[in-house]
């Protein structure tokens, strides 16, 4: 039986973090028991700490009961038969059943065509954009609105409006095909023009990315490009060299949430037929799959088992992209 | 990093364990449950709430509800009424909410599909023995004094689930003064006509709006087709069906196929606007002649655009009387398992069926055929579904209850085969009316039908 030294020797980190959570002290080496002083707050400072945590509370409470909560339900009904009604005990059954399900197979296909043209085409264009707008000219603040525009329009009104562009027989868009003599495109309506079309779509949320790289590239400090300029740095090579490796740390960023987006994506339950499926299942997606499952067929602890599983995906994805994220310069490394 | 190691090694040991520990689900064929003894009769001074659920979307749902509910306080004074609402396209998931919160509504609005649904899970309440019991009090004689046939729409084997609101059944509004002012005759527009005499009407119309420049924009009838309640009685007449008795998938027949080519040739010969295709033409907006609804008359007659102009006719016949399917189907309310107020929701029940709330709610725009016998007959001049109709021909609602059928084909699946039933059938209707260049063949069509319904029921 290890003594209570020879665990603390074992565990230092956790001993001496104990130490200083329990005392407010600074952590001790040895095994010198502490002397738990709680250090009085002054009327202030308990004022203080009561309004941080009257502030931080409705954050807290949210989280816990709309994310911790469904989140941890979930988790234990992923390992049961749960229809809303009857559960019975399903092991991992519900877990091996997503690698027999065909239908899993398609959207997960469905969602990495998406994510791979979709992530990459949306960051390049939202840049472009960005860099468009970034320099001072008379119009430069009505256009960021303007691009900046659909990223506030709720996605349902979106999604019924873009449905609507797309009409086969009303649709602005058919109507500039007709008008310039070209046939009329079939969009959703036909399975091999309905991925491009939802690919076309997702260009109208670059507002967003481009926001975020304007604040990128106001602070990039204007005497690094000063200095490059009076180098003989032409505009290519400022950009080259400066603008791009200094905005990496909003690139690495969007890229994240961009995949993260990408994968979770179900925005096709509002305008796309069949229930949010495609035609042909063409754009069935793994976040339409999970509704499907759970709201249609009423299966919860399948959908549930999905959605643990496609939360497993992004972990490691994620994970996966920090590890390689060497090429992120942090101003002050 | 030892640590992180041991911990991973931990997890992948954990999984591996429980691989093993894999459990399928078992099989739900039965869902019945034994009903124990029920008890009716409630104090009139009761002072309770009761809680329904209501589908939303239909003003006229509400507003008929709700004059139930006034008259029934004239019974019980002190019941106060909380009324949610549901979505039907959500209808399942709604439920399930429900269920899952432990708050489900005393009483609950069903149709003929969902009926399906709430009875193999057992939310909903066998009414026989209230039926029984009410009768043993004298409030009636089920058998003669009630059209038992709705109620068996919503039954099984003789146990009823639902108390239908009324009548419903698929009639063809047309549009009088549209047609007249197209040139067309109405004479063969009468109670019992064939699809043929339809068919043709049709055509004149076609020629008419060929003519105005309205060759793809104006179309014949409103079909419904995407309403389980319209293309079920189509194939049906044909004699086609979507499982046999011996519940296996039967669309792949030659009865199957000619009532999906029928279907075709309504698209073809552009009576019927094609799937997918936003036509601009409709009934409501008096661009469009016929339409195929179960609605009451008043509901298209308060429209701006149609107002005294709508008349209704019986579901043209297909392929002769004797072949010929009408939809028809309930919409009705049922008693909740989980209530812990039955007795009361059941006097609740039983005053829908009776002849005050029958005419309470004819009152609150529900101008469709009562349930009861006594005032189903449109001749009938006290009947307030008729008041203000009684120039029309809403005979159309009652005859022909021998060709009635409902969407009885959700017996033969499970509540978690529904939606990829009606998946499946949507698809197979839905490509049938596709325009599209490369649009499937009826055999194509059919031989993915049958696959998707056997994905769908397990086979």
């Amino acid at each position: 039986m290890p003594t209570v030294e020879a665990r603390k020797e074992r565990a230092p980190f956790w001993s001496s973090l104990k130490d200083r959570v329990k005392g407010f002290l600074p952590a001790k080496k040895d095994g010198d028991a502490p002397k738990f002083k709680r250090p009085k707050m002054s009327r202030m400072q308990r004022k203080e700490a009561v309004a941080g945590w009257v502030f931080a509370s409705p954050l807290i409470i949210g989280l816990a009961l709309f994310t911790a909560v469904p989140m941890f339900c979930s988790l234990y009904w992923s390992f049961f038969h749960y229809d809303g009604f009857n559960i019975s005990p399903a092991g991992l059954w519900n877990y091996v059943q997503a690698f027999q399900d065909d239908e899993v197979g398609i959207s997960a296909l469905n969602t990495l065509i998406y994510a791979i043209v979709n992530v990459p085409l949306n960051l390049v264009l939202s840049y472009f954009l960005a860099l468009l707008v970034n320099n001072a000219h008379k119009f430069t603040r009505v256009f960021r609105v303007l691009f900046y525009l659909p990223v506030v329009i709720p996605a349902v009104v979106s999604g019924l409006l873009w449905k609507d562009l797309f009409d086969n027989t009303y649709g602005i868009f058919n109507k500039i095909l007709e008008s310039i003599g070209l046939p009329k495109a079939t969009f959703f309506m036909d399975p091999r023009t309905a991925m491009p079309s939802l690919i076309f779509m997702g260009l109208w949320g670059v507002g967003g990315g481009m926001i975020l790289w304007l604040s990128a590239f106001k602070n990039i400090p204007k005497d690094l490009y000063e200095s490059a300029k009076v180098d003989g740095a032409n505009a290519f090579q400022r950009f080259a060299h400066i603008t791009i490796p200094m905005s990496t740390p909003i690139i690495f960023f969007n890229l994240v949430t961009s995949i993260i987006g990408s994968l979770q994506y179900n925005g096709t339950l509002i305008f796309a037929p069949r229930e949010g499926r495609g035609i042909d299942d063409s754009l069935f997606l793994f976040g339409v799959k999970i509704y499907w499952e759970a709201m249609r067929i009423g299966d919860i602890g399948y959908a549930s088992a999905l959605s643990w599983m496609l939360c497993i995906v992004i972990s490691l994805l994620t994970l996966l992209l920090f590890s390689t994220s060497k090429w992120v310069f942090y101003g002050g490394d | 990093m030892k640590t992180s190691k041991k911990a991973f090694a931990g997890a992948l040991l954990a999984a591996f364990a429980l691989t093993g520990c894999v459990i399928a689900p078992e099989s739900s064929s039965s869902t019945s449950h034994s009903q124990e003894s029920v008890e009716i009769g409630v104090d009139p001074t009761t002072n309770e709430t009761l809680t329904l659920l209501i589908p939303s979307g239909n003003s006229n749902e509400q507003t008929m509800i709700e004059k139930a509910n006034e008259a029934f306080n004239l019974l019980y004074p002190n019941v106060k009424f909380e009324i949610n609402f549901v979505s039907i396209p959500t209808y399942e998931s709604t439920i399930r909410q429900y269920n899952m919160a432990g708050d489900m509504p005393d009483i609950l609005w069903t149709n003929s599909q969902e009926v399906y649904f709430l009875r193999s899970l057992n939310v909903i309440e066998p009414l026989n023995q209230y039926i029984e019991k009410t009768e043993a009090r004298g409030d009636y004689n089920f058998e003669e004094d009630f059209k038992t046939e709705f109620f068996d729409m919503a039954g099984d084997n003789g146990t009823y689930y639902a108390v239908p609101r009324s009548a419903d059944t698929v009639v063809c509004f047309y549009n009088k003064k549209l047609l007249q002012e197209a040139g067309i005759s109405m004479d063969s527009i009468k109670n019992g006509w064939s699809w043929e005499d339809f068919i043709a009407l049709c055509a004149q119309w076609r020629a008419y709006a060929d003519k105005l420049g309205h060759s793809a924009d104006w179309f014949c009838c409103d079909f419904n087709f995407s309403w389980s309640s319209v293309y079920y009685p189509f194939i049906r007449s044909y004699g086609a069906d979507i499982f046999s008795a011996e519940n296996t998938v039967s669309i792949d027949t030659p009865e199957m196929r000619q009532a999906l080519n029928g279907m075709r040739e309504l698209v073809d010969e552009r009576y019927c606007v094609g799937n997918g295709v936003t036509s601009g033409s409709s009934f409501e907006s008096g661009t469009c002649p016929f339409i195929f609804q179960s609605a009451a008359i008043s509901h298209y007659d308060e429209m701006r655009e149609l107002k005294g102009n709508i008349d209704i006719v019986t579901f043209p016949f297909i392929n002769g009387q004797e072949n010929a399917k009408i939809g028809a189907g309930v919409a009705g309310y049922t008693l909740c398992t989980a209530s812990n107020k039955k007795a009361l929701a059941w006097e609740y029940l039983n005053f829908l069926m009776s002849y005050d709330g029958q005419q309470a709610m004819a009152l609150g725009g529900l101008n469709l055929p009562s349930i009861r016998n006594d005032l189903a007959d449109p001749d009938n001049a006290e009947a307030n579904w008729t008041k203000g109709y009684t120039d029309r021909n809403l005979e159309a609602y009652v005859l022909y209850d021998e060709n009635k059928v409902a969407d009885e084909y959700y017996a033969y699946c499970s509540p978690s085969a529904m939606a990829n039933v009606t998946l499946a059938i949507s698809d197979v209707i839905g490509d049938t009316l596709s325009t599209r260049e490369n649009r499937r063949s009826i055999d194509e069509i059919i031989s993915r039908g049958v696959s998707d319904l056997n994905d769908a029921v397990g086979n």
